[in-house]
């Protein structure tokens, strides 16, 4: 559970709100348009926890842009993980490099 | 890992999207009090979002030079780049403000704009002056 990044619940959150108020006005156009996207990003959520992270990063983002600007929040949870995953990768690979050398 | 050198982005591209967010909110504040309909209310999220956008490039440094490699990363949301000096392969003129780095990741030859205009010209001066001196030293 620690893997998933702060923001991503706050966008999550966010998100179901803005769906979920879509309820109550008259046209429900709206929330059927926005509940693919929620959807999505419990998806990714899901795919997050259960380990592969690449992939649940780029659905939860691919979710978040429908809710752009409040997306945004969503979008930089998502990245953020996406970079950390890079800079263990990157670190990792210079650390076996150095050993080889040595 | 030591930070050798930090560059962050030029005051003119920070305040840029401050003041334009700030002239928006006020265009849509003043237009819905003025009629009073709902459709001039997005329009002040829109603003919210390019205010908060300007502050969160207020305290980040886009380019950080380490010891053995260096990390690009030129918008809040974009991919963090990491590069090692010795994956560089070449730097192309664009135009006079852009910059196309190629480099080594992975196997792959990939490559990356380095935006000029966003930073203030003597430090991309020097920046781009490192480059090159790392990508000779590395020919020879």
């Amino acid at each position: 559970m620690e893997k998933i990044d702060y923001r991503m619940w706050i966008g999550l959150a966010i998100h179901t709100l803005i769906c979920l108020i879509q309820l109550a006005q008259p046209g429900i156009f709206l929330f059927y348009f926005t509940l693919p996207f929620v959807l999505l990003n419990v998806i990714g959520i899901i795919l997050i926890i259960s380990g592969k992270i690449k992939t649940g990063a780029i659905v939860f983002m691919v979710g978040s842009f429908a809710f752009i600007p409040i997306g945004i929040i969503g979008i930089f949870g998502a990245r953020s993980i996406l970079n950390k995953l890079k800079q263990k990768d990157f670190f990792s690979e210079i650390n076996t490099i150095g050993n080889e050398n040595n | 890992m030591k930070i050798i050198k930090n560059y962050q982005m030029k005051d003119s591209a920070i305040n840029l999207p401050i003041y334009a967010g700030s002239v928006l909110a006020i265009i849509s504040l003043v237009s819905f009090f003025m009629t009073l309909q709902p459709m001039f209310l997005p329009g002040l999220g829109l603003s919210v979002f390019f205010v908060v956008l300007g502050f969160i490039n207020k305290n980040r440094d886009t380019i950080k030079l380490y010891e053995d490699h260096m990390e690009l990363k030129f918008a809040p949301a974009s991919p963090v780049h990491l590069i090692r000096y010795s994956d560089l392969i070449r730097l192309e003129d664009k135009n006079k403000n852009m910059k196309r780095l190629y480099f080594q990741s992975e196997g792959k030859e990939k490559r990356i704009w380095i935006p000029l205009s966003q930073h203030k010209e003597e430090d991309m001066q020097e920046f781009i002056k490192f480059l090159e001196e790392k990508i000779q030293s590395k020919k020879n």
